[in-house]
């Protein structure tokens, strides 16, 4: 019954054998594939187009599909399983840009070029064709920094010393390397020319590929001269690349404030829009930035490792076991387990869901108080009154974070046009749970995932600088940096926020 | 309820009612009995072990603990001139500060409120305090106590210069050093030569107290 089954992904061609059975999801997820709504069928992210084989129509796709695409074989990935040999097209590699508002628009000129999201957890690449706009090649590792430690600052202590930043800065650059290398060799076109080599990351990433005096990170006031944009010679850093490119990382914006939010502000086309947009991706750091095509304003907060499941008794990252969504249904708890499978451990997604019902059952109290010693989500799985204390610091420190720029900016929450949230955490959350437990007071309908922001506004930078005049660096300067370390209201905004919205 | 002003302070500061409160304390400012201010100095003591002990058993949170804080602090500074006046000693100073290059201050302040409220007069250095204002502050104030918080890792190695340039200019024996702060442990006091490490700002304080009567 669990004969191996082969399926293949267009237009990368990758190709895998797996179990019948197993969820598309969870197949497409290994390959970096996003699914903005977490799975849920709601949002249409995770569209694929059936080229070869079959995957049944389920009735609610007929609400996201036209009956024309459905013809066509548009189908929503995370509603089906794996049951026979399939070959389909993946719309996220087709697409190079995610944003509603308008398609991208570029000059289209002949050559190929690479973009990076350099994080902290995880490093994506692309192999761009510049003609099409079209993602010929894609990578996606985890940063293998992170056995000195998953948070930046331990790296960036153990970088203070000689040997140590040189082993960081090696360690990240071979990596980067060695995605740029698989990406060529998966490609049939053996004579491509690499003109340039973008990347976007947060300031501490930018220190480390770029070899730069971490000491100005180590202590506040966390600011670094060396933080603009940078290039460096392919021959430094040990890579042979076909054509020889410029090999460049994005300026950030100051503070731990990276080119990775200043590639979500061109991503999310905040500062052209006449309405205030937000922007924020919460990992053990939140970094925020809000604003409108008059002001942007930005932060980066300590949110601590609650989102990603970190410090957690249960914990884990998301995947197959993990459970990444609670509900209450007849009074009880129903949790999703990813893969479907026998529930291991929750993720950042399925924590803060759990919280969520946890406050409307009355289980969890306003100050985050459980009202019996642990809440039983699923089989062993459960959350402790340290798992809410954790997320409560997490979620008090964004929020304050939040209040603090939208008082900067003058304005309300209720007048932010769009919310999006980035990042793997981002992108799984359910926005009504984010707005029970108060991380974000939004309404749900103007929350809205938008994936890989960083790479997707580096995209944006390689393609429109020429044509648009956008320039990241005056984008940089017009952007201020509010550091909340010296703010008057921050501590008693968070104090505030660590607690739950009473409703 | 008990008539008892000693409980009625007690019930007022853990059903965080502010106004019962101050209502308690200034009927006991008015009786002018330097020995009834005593006692409601040590009944407010006596709640705030318990606040403690709701905040480490997972009851309470940041925001009932420095909201009692507050309280508490506001309570004693109402009643420490009735004290004074009676020649009731200070418990001696105590000088706070977060080290140098972090600036988080909240778990500094809830301890330095709650130091306040046990009796303790509070100087306190603020945030992202160099080592040479941490020795200054130690020569000019005389503190029983100096207390550090850091949670940053990166800051950490301040925390033992500190305690180096105390020696250095023979100020570390006539004061003790406690530190606190969620980048710091037990250990890792004992390895810097300091006296003591606080997990929260209620047992700093019971440890503060202790030496004070020593
Ligand atoms: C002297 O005697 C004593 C006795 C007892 C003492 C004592 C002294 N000091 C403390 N105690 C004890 O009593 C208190 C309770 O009873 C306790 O005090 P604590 O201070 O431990 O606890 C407080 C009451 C509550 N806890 C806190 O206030 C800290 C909560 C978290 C979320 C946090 C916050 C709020 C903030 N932060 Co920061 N922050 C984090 C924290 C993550 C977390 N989940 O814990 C942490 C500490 N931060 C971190 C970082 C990296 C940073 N932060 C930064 C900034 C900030 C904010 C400004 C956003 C804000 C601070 C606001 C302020 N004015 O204090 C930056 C640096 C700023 C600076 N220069 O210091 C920045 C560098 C990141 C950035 N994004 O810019 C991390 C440190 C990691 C590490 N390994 O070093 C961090 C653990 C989060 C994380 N993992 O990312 C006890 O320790």
């Amino acid at each position: 019954m669990h004969a191996p089954v082969k399926i293949e992904l267009q237009p990368l061609g990758t190709a895998a054998a797996v179990a019948r059975g197993t969820q598309l999801q969870d197949v497409l997820h290994r390959f970096g594939v996003e699914f903005p709504c977490g799975g849920r069928g709601d949002c249409g992210g995770c569209r694929v187009r059936v080229l070869a084989g079959s995957l049944p129509i389920t009735e609610d796709q007929r609400e996201l599909f036209s009956e024309q695409e459905l013809a066509d074989g548009w189908r929503l990935a995370c509603r089906h399983a794996v049951e026979d040999r399939l070959v389909l097209e993946v719309a996220q590699w087709e697409t190079t840009v995610l944003v509603d508002h308008g398609e991208l628009k570029f000059a289209a000129r002949p050559g190929t070029a690479i973009v990076v999201d350099l994080g902290t957890t995880t490093i994506v690449a692309q192999l761009l064709d510049l003609q099409t706009g079209q993602v010929l090649a894609l990578e996606s590792s985890r940063n293998p920094q992170a056995v000195h430690g998953a948070d930046l600052m331990h790296r960036i202590e153990y970088g203070l010393s000689k040997t140590g930043r040189v082993e960081l800065v090696e360690t990240v650059r071979s990596e980067v390397g060695a995605q740029i290398q698989r990406m060529l060799a998966s490609v049939s076109n053996t004579d491509l020319a690499i003109e340039r080599v973008l990347l976007a990351g947060n300031t501490a990433m930018h220190h480390f590929f770029c070899d730069l005096d971490l000491e100005p990170l180590a202590h506040a006031p966390f600011e670094s001269e060396q933080a603009g944009f940078q290039e460096i010679d392919p021959a430094d850093l040990g890579w042979a690349l076909p054509g020889d490119p410029r090999v460049q990382f994005l300026p950030s914006l100051g503070g731990f404030v990276g080119s990775d939010i200043l590639a979500g502000i061109l991503a999310t086309e905040m500062h052209r829009s006449e309405g205030i947009i937000a922007l924020a991706d919460l990992g053990t750091n939140g970094e925020l930035a809000i604003g409108n095509r008059d002001r942007i304003v930005c932060a980066s907060t300590a949110a601590g490792p609650a989102f990603e499941a970190g410090q957690i008794q249960m914990g884990m990252q998301a995947t197959t076991g993990a459970i990444a969504g609670v509900e209450v249904a007849a009074g009880e708890l129903r949790c999703r387990v990813l893969g479907g499978g026998e529930p291991r451990g929750i993720c950042g997604s399925g924590l803060v869901d759990a919280v969520a019902c946890g406050l409307e059952t009355g289980l969890i109290k306003s100050n985050g108080r459980l009202s019996r010693g642990s809440i039983s989500l699923a089989g062993r799985v459960e959350i402790t009154q340290q798992d809410v204390r954790q997320l409560q610091l997490a979620k008090g420190a964004v929020a304050a974070g939040i209040r603090i720029l939208l008082g900067r900016l003058g304005a309300e929450a209720s007048t932010v046009e769009r919310f999006y949230l980035a990042g793997a955490f981002g992108n799984y959350v359910n926005p009504t749970s984010a707005r029970r437990i108060g991380l974000i007071d939004f309404a749900a309908e103007r929350i809205e995932p938008i994936g890989n922001a960083s790479l997707l506004g580096t995209k944006l930078a390689l393609f429109n600088e020429a044509l648009e005049g956008d320039h990241f660096e005056a984008l940089r300067n017009s952007v201020e940096q509010i550091p909340l370390g010296v703010d008057e209201d921050f501590q008693a905004y968070f104090i505030q926020e660590t607690s739950f919205p009473n409703l | 309820m008990s008539d008892d002003p000693r409980e009625k302070l007690k019930s007022c500061l853990l059903n965080l009612d502010k106004n019962g409160l101050l209502q308690a304390v200034q009927a006991v400012v008015a009786e002018a009995n330097p020995e009834a201010a005593q006692d409601a100095v040590d009944a407010l003591a006596e709640g705030l072990q318990i606040v403690g002990r709701r905040f480490q058993e997972g009851e309470w949170f940041l925001g009932e603990l420095v909201y009692t804080g507050e309280l508490a602090k506001e309570a004693m500074g109402q009643l420490s001139p009735l004290l004074k006046s009676s020649g009731a000693e200070s418990k001696g100073t105590v000088v706070i500060g977060t080290v140098a290059g972090d600036l988080h201050d909240l778990g500094k302040n809830i301890f330095g409120n709650y130091a306040a409220s046990a009796g303790f007069e509070i100087v306190d250095l603020g945030v992202g305090v160099a080592v040479e204002d941490f020795a200054r502050a130690a020569r000019e104030h005389q503190p029983v106590a100096l207390g550090m918080s850091c949670l940053l890792t990166v800051c950490a190695g301040s925390v033992g210069k500190v305690i180096e340039e105390l020696s250095r200019q023979g100020l570390r024996e006539a004061l003790k050093v406690i530190i606190g702060g969620a980048a710091l442990t037990e250990e890792f006091a004992k390895d810097v030569g300091a006296d003591a490490f606080a997990p929260d700002a209620v047992t700093g304080t019971d440890i503060i107290r202790a030496w004070s009567c020593e």
